[in-house]
């Protein structure tokens, strides 16, 4: 073993103690490479100190939470350290007056969602598998669900965050009040960076009241292109706490389309949101079967999922809500019918392949399509096999991205060496 | 390069009547809102669309003219005044709404945009755009994003930077860059999400993309009055608990009361300790259900006094009050001077009585119309700038007001920004590295600090490494 393998590993040692540091295995692959070290800190100090160390010592480290969503962005082009976050996972503080939680990274969304359940509050982010989900994957990774529409996404909820740094500090930013402007917002800029510009510590979330029921409907339709049209029918004759399409092949519609639609909140308001999509849908010639979910949470958690479970490859499509319908024909109609498709009212599509060869087709025809119209196609996970058939070219991410140039800046001055999964953000050397 | 040769190639640019240097034209840039502090630039530029925006900015950059953005005027913290930043780039003629898009939801606006025109523009569609800053009838799209503009609103639809999807900045160095836009999940950084609430400091905004929402299809406007103001805070508490999520949570104080009343004759009652103004909306379906909710649990916090609008024209009439307060309370003093901070809100009885010793130790008349159920505080320190003495224990009573925020957890601003008038204490809510990121994100922008410089970050030597001078002083 190198001399400077060696010194590396008595000072990792040092820091997290002997029981906390082992070698990498086929447990810790990323996109095909493996660490040889996986250090498990015991609290932020050690976070910080161990990836000091790591960048002084010009090794590729890259944070892990649950270890779920490894799989996002462009392969690192080397992976020498794991800084496993699982021992940081306390709830340190909820405020129920505040309606407020700090919690670390480790924390699962489920986990935390037990603890605030008897206050009745909540974090209102779902993203598909929620209970699994860590918080620092939550993060990193940007998840959200089904309820986004109504309830925003991790940047709507997030009030501070503080995170370790490649220089060893640790750097706080935002606070714990729900109104804040005192400085940059600098925790914005940590939502969805895979970890890029500093490895979280400790976040601060708002919370909301958990709704007193939720109730949703599942109707059944004709064709992608109407459900499109019909979903925002359906949003603007009364407003949904989360909409989604779903296609053939997936729950709660194996047969063929459909939307789900669901509305949270007082009783008489859910009930009165209900019979008015009802009576909508009767009268559109796309409108055909509806099922009605008492537990419209159950409907919800389920939909979360639709799109996102593949044996190859998930796209993830942005455009606008009014062309939601047109993307998932098009999608659809690229990927021969091979592809397992599902979208948001927010002009989001999920589409999950098992195939890498109808993923390549459908970012090769579409993605220019998507990006001349300001709206973007890009890998969101894939196997490393897949990956490897993706990019470089066409490449995970697209190829049109505004600010990139300020990206690649914030890069360098957040991360001066590329320590932090060098090789996985657009613009990344 | 002459000041004169300077405005010639402006003016060739923006036009004869778009730049102002002679003395009397400069004198309504010689503050905002904040007007403890002035100063004028040495030329205002006021271009007629963000091309010619972006052009003023290449002129300046090629000359490494430092540059203050300029929108309504209407901020409270001192942003816009210029500090080693010889041009202002007012933005009060970029006022097109260009493209309103509303099956998406979307507007696309200029910068000088007057907040209260997006939701006028759209409001026959049955959408508006949320943020609702008191001063939503003169405050820029520009101005908003970037002090991150709140209002009485936002504590249930969020503040500018959840409802602004993209914007265009011009650069210190002449750059135009587009970040975000129409459609959600561009791959990226969120720089979106830093530009708002960078105060000026990033660059010019010229235009931006805003989420519009749908108009509430109903209301309850409730006024609930009380003895003290330990009572209204507990309702804020109690509210907030039963898990309601309320439009609006307002509360005035004794001495807004009666500058209000004064203005408007509402009816409001005179011998209140404090009032709270709630809103619910939404379907209509459970909304009275909600409504009597909160009207018992007002009266279980002792409320004497539980008022509904009857009509619209009284609900407009409610909020006319509480919008207009600040203007109301010049009736009581020749001068006042609104602060913003930010508590947890089960601190919001702590903060207020320790606001009432601060008005008593330092001889102030401190009134209080806020955010409640935001734990946003505005007291309004009211004062006669000719009486020096006054000015300093005003600028005493803030600061004092702004510790007791952050010692209580909080922040020292919720709204209004840092601008010039918060910097010092700065480094009371961040430690010098955190300071230090911050300033590198700057530099991400402005690598030079020729926008807005001197705001938002403290850069005396003692706080962090930095080669920027000190602020100078411009009383
Ligand atoms: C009576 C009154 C009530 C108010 N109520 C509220 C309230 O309820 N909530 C709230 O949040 N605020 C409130 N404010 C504060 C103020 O109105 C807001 O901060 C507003 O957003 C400022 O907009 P403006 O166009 O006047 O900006 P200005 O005052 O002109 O500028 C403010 C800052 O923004 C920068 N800036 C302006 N335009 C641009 C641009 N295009 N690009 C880059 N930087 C720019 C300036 O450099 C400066 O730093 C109130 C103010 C008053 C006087």
């Amino acid at each position: 073993m190198a001399a400077v393998t060696v010194e590396v590993e008595k000072r990792l040692t040092a820091i997290v103690g002997a029981g906390y540091l082992r070698h990498g295995d086929d447990r810790d692959g990323v996109d095909g490479l493996c660490p040889a070290w996986v250090v498990s800190p015991g609290n932020a100090a050690e976070v910080a100190a161990v990836l000091a160390l790591g960048a002084d010592s010009g090794l590729a480290v890259v944070a892990r939470g649950g270890g779920a969503h490894l799989d996002r962005g462009a392969p690192p082009r080397a992976m020498d350290m794991v800084i496993d976050m699982g021992r940081l996972h306390a709830i340190v503080e909820h405020e129920p007056g505040d309606m407020r939680v700090t919690v670390e990274p480790g924390c699962t969304l489920g986990t935390l969602e037990a603890a605030l359940a008897p206050s009745g509050q909540w974090l209102p982010l779902d993203p598909a598998g929620a209970p699994d989900v860590s918080i620092g994957g939550l993060i990193a990774a940007d998840l959200c669900g089904p309820l986004r529409p109504s309830q925003g996404r991790v940047r709507d909820l997030l009030l501070g965050l503080r995170v370790a740094t490649p220089e060893g500090r640790l750097v706080s930013g935002g606070g714990k009040v729900v109104k804040n402007v005192a400085g940059y917002d600098l925790p914005k800029l940590h939502v969805g960076a895979l970890g890029t510009l500093g490895i979280v510590v400790e976040a601060s979330f708002r919370l909301r009241p958990r709704p007193r029921s939720e109730h949703a409907l599942v109707v059944h339709t004709t064709g992608a292109e109407e459900t499109g049209r019909l979903a925002l029918d359906l949003r603007d004759c009364c407003e949904p706490a989360w909409l989604e399409i779903v296609g053939p092949g997936l729950d709660p519609a194996p047969a063929g389309w459909a939307l789900a639609i669901g509305s949270a909140g007082h009783p008489a308001a859910t009930a009165a949101a209900l019979a008015a999509w009802q009576h909508r849908v009767r009268s559109d010639p796309a409108g055909g079967e509806i099922e009605l979910h008492e537990d419209g949470g159950a409907l919800r958690a389920a939909v979360a999922r639709a799109g996102t479970v593949a044996t190859a490859c998930v796209l993830r499509a942005s455009t606008l809500p009014t062309q939601i319908g047109a993307l998932l024909v098009a999608i659809d109609e690229t990927a021969n019918g091979q592809a397992r498709l599902a979208a948001s009212i927010t002009g989001n599509a999920h589409a999950a392949f098992d195939d890498v060869a109808g993923a390549l087709r459908v970012v090769r025809t579409l993605r220019p399509r998507l990006e001349g119209a300001g709206g973007a196609l890009i890998v969101e996970r894939a196997t490393a096999a897949a990956k490897h058939v993706l990019h470089p070219d066409p490449g995970i991410w697209g190829a049109s991205i505004g600010g990139l140039a300020l990206m690649q800046e914030l890069r360098r001055m957040f991360d001066p060496r590329n320590t932090l999964a060098p090789g996985r953000f657009p613009g990344d050397p | 390069m002459t000041a004169s040769n300077l405005a010639r190639a402006l003016r060739a640019i923006v036009g004869d009547d778009g730049v102002l240097d002679g003395d009397e034209a400069l004198l309504v840039y010689e503050c905002d809102g904040y007007v403890l502090e002035r100063g004028t630039p040495e030329l205002v530029v006021l271009p007629r669309t963000p091309e010619e925006a972006a052009r003023v900015v290449r002129l300046l950059a090629a000359r490494q003219i430092a540059f203050v953005p300029r929108g309504a005027g209407t901020g409270l913290s001192g942003g816009t005044l210029p500090l080693d930043a010889p041009v202002m780039i007012g933005l009060s003629r970029l006022k097109a709404i260009e493209t309103i898009d509303v099956r998406n939801r979307r507007v696309q606006v200029q910068a000088g945009v007057v907040n209260l025109n997006v939701s006028r523009a759209v409001k026959d569609d049955g959408l508006l755009y949320a943020p609702d800053p008191s001063s939503q009838a003169a405050c820029t799209i520009g101005g908003n994003i970037a002090e991150n503009s709140g209002g009485p609103h936002t504590l249930k639809y969020g503040v500018t930077v959840n409802h602004v999807l993209g914007v265009e900045i011009v650069l210190a160095s002449g750059k135009v860059v587009q970040l975000g836009g129409a459609t959600e999940d561009l791959p990226g950084y969120d720089l979106v999400g830093a530009a708002v609430g960078s105060e000026g400091t990033f660059g010019l905004i010229t235009r931006a993309t805003l989420r519009l929402v749908r108009a509430p299809q109903a209301f309850r406007t409730l006024l609930a009055v009380f003895a003290r103001v330990d009572d209204a805070s507990a309702a804020v508490s109690a509210i907030i608990a039963a898990g309601l999520v309320p439009a609006a949570l307002e509360m005035m104080d004794t001495l807004i009361l009666q500058a209000v009343e004064q203005a408007f004759g509402a009816g409001l009652p005179l011998d209140a300790g404090a009032v709270l103004l709630i809103e619910l909306d939404g379907p209509e379906a459970g909304l009275d259900d909600e409504a009597a909710l909160v009207e018992t649990l007002c009266r279980r916090c002792a409320s004497r006094e539980v008022r509904r609008a009857a009509s619209e024209a009284e609900r407009a009439l409610l909020w006319k009050c509480r919008k207009r307060a600040f203007g109301a309370v010049g009736r009581l003093a020749r001068n006042y001077c609104t602060q913003d901070g930010v508590v947890p809100r089960t601190q919001l009885p702590e903060i207020l009585r320790r606001i009432t010793r601060t008005a008593e130790r330092h001889r102030l008349r401190i009134g209080n119309v806020f955010h409640a159920g935001d734990g946003n505080i505005h007291p309004i320190i009211l004062f006669d700038e000719r009486d020096n003495d006054e000015v300093q224990r005003v600028l005493a009573a803030g600061r004092e007001i702004l510790e007791a925020c952050v010692a209580l957890g909080g922040s020292l601003s919720g709204e209004h920004g840092i601008g010039v008038e918060k910097i010092a204490q700065m480094p009371l809510l961040f430690a010098p590295d955190d300071l230090d990121a911050m300033l590198r994100l700057r530099r991400v922008f402005d690598p030079d600090q020729r926008a807005n410089p001197h705001k938002v970050l403290p850069d005396s030597k003692s706080c962090i490494e930095t080669r920027t001078p000190r602020r100078q002083a411009a009383m």
